[in-house]
């Protein structure tokens, strides 16, 4: 509030000469600069966080628990960094086996209940160049058969009275993957990244951002545990996971966000078109309104809906033991309805508390054009509790 | 600056002139697109678990077996 102090000082000052209308102008126009940053995405406060997010599938399949803290910070008045790490425990049984022996298609769980962890760690340092920036980051994602290590790096610009940002930016991957029973055995897989992407503030109550994203990926993509057992006629074919070797992606994000004064509530509209070189078109289209309650009270319902084209190699039957071929759902086509519900509590200027549930469904029939015949239904439910404290 | 602008009104509705003093909505939390990074990481992430499709958020981010 000293922002706004300093303004009507400013303006009691020059009171001889100015009118009292224009000192009410004056303190009035500083007023909505107080909550604004100096510079668009700039970290004004540190903030720090943490996350517990719980996930599990019906039938008895998947479930995780994922604790995650972050941190962001201005650690000089140049220089910011984001910090974030994740800790997932997962347990349950993954798919194995598809077969059609007895006519239809059977999608069959591992029969060893796994339990496995996964351990991530992000970090970006930003520097800021007068009203520019540019930022470096790593991201480190290790579990017991795989490791991935990412570098990235973007600018970003503002235009036109920062009423438009533009960002550009790259990364690359490198994935290391082993094989649980054969410790000699080793994959590896190169992805690179390009980005770019625009924000602009359209009205006073409207704001755009349009992304696009490029990302050309070399190397070992099979599922090594999922295996295909097809009986057609009287051959029996056993068939493991193989995909192309290489996958080239564009996704192309448009997300907008528009203020109803009227009701004190933001609605927020995301689309999202998806290509890549294995066949799969997708579509995703989200939709979301965020109502403040009272002072402390606010709730976010969402709902998401999601279809997607098979992969051309990808069939629940494969009359071969050996060339390209996948079983594996996430390859099908099929559609996806997501609806949530977040509900968060501001206590004081310092600590927001979030909870969150929501449930998330698959289905053939529920594509965009016509799903995979015999995909299995999928049903998963997810809880979060996130705790933020502004310093 | 023409060019950007003419592309814009094409593409994104237009080169508005939205003055800092008249920026108060925007800034209001709930105007966010993430509000909360660690919730917007792991929504993202189950989702990339569980379809071919992701990205377009950002750079960066990491890779992992469940996908």
């Amino acid at each position: 509030m000293a922002w706004v102090g300093e303004a009507v000082a400013a303006t009691e000052a020059a009171a001889p000469l100015r009118s009292t209308l224009h000192a009410l102008a004056a303190a009035a126009a500083a007023l909505p600069l107080v909550s604004l940053p100096v510079r668009a995405g700039q970290i004004e406060e540190t903030k720090m966080g943490l996350n517990l997010f719980s996930y599990q599938e019906r039938d008895g399949r998947i479930g995780v628990l994922s604790p995650t803290a972050w941190v962001q910070a201005p650690v000089a008045r140049d220089l910011d960094f984001e910090a974030r790490m994740t800790f997932d425990s997962v347990a349950g049984a993954s798919p194995q086996f598809v077969s059609n022996e007895g006519g239809a298609i059977v999608h069959t769980l591992s029969s060893a209940s796994i339990r496995e962890w996964r351990k991530e760690a992000m970090f970006k340092a930003t520097r800021w160049l007068d009203d520019d920036s540019l930022s470096l980051g790593a991201d480190v994602s290790s579990e017991h058969d795989y490791l991935s290590q990412t570098l990235s790096a973007d600018a970003r610009f503002d235009f036109l009275n920062k009423n438009v940002t533009w960002a550009i930016g790259a990364s690359v991957t490198g994935d290391a993957i082993s094989f649980t029973g054969f410790p000699d055995v080793h994959e590896k897989r190169l992805s690179r990244g390009i980005f770019t992407g625009i924000t602009q503030i359209l009205a006073p109550t409207d704001v755009l951002q349009s992304n696009l994203a490029f990302t050309g990926g070399k190397g070992y993509f099979d599922d090594h545990y999922e295996y295909t057992l097809s009986f057609l006629g009287r051959r029996v074919f056993l068939h493991r996971d193989r995909r192309p070797d290489t996958r080239h992606s564009l996704s192309w994000l448009t997300r907008w966000k528009h203020y109803v004064p009227a009701l004190g509530a933001a609605v927020g509209l995301d689309y999202r078109y998806y290509r890549d070189s294995w066949g799969i078109r997708s579509h995703m289209a989200e939709l979301s309104w965020h109502q403040p309650l009272s002072t402390i009270w606010s709730v976010r319902p969402e709902l998401r809906y999601y279809t997607q084209s098979a992969a051309s190699f990808y069939s629940a039957t494969i009359a071969s033991s050996s060339g390209v071929g996948s079983s594996d759902t996430r390859l099908a086509a099929f559609g996806a309805l997501t609806l949530a519900v977040n509900l968060s509590a501001r206590f004081g200027d310092r600590d927001t508390l979030e909870i969150g549930a929501g449930r998330y469904v698959q289905r053939a029939s529920w594509r965009f054009g016509a799903g995979s015949a015999d995909l299995p239904r999928f049903d998963a439910a997810y809880a979060l509790l996130g705790w933020t404290r502004a310093f | 600056m023409k060019i950007y602008c003419l592309l814009s009104v094409l593409v994104m509705g237009g080169c508005a002139n939205v003055q800092p003093w008249q920026r108060g909505y925007l800034a209001k939390p709930e105007m966010a697109f993430d509000p909360n990074p660690a919730t917007a990481a792991q929504m993202q992430h189950m989702y990339a678990s569980k379809e071919a499709a992701s990205g377009g958020y950002g750079v960066g981010g990491g890779g992992c077996g469940c996908n």
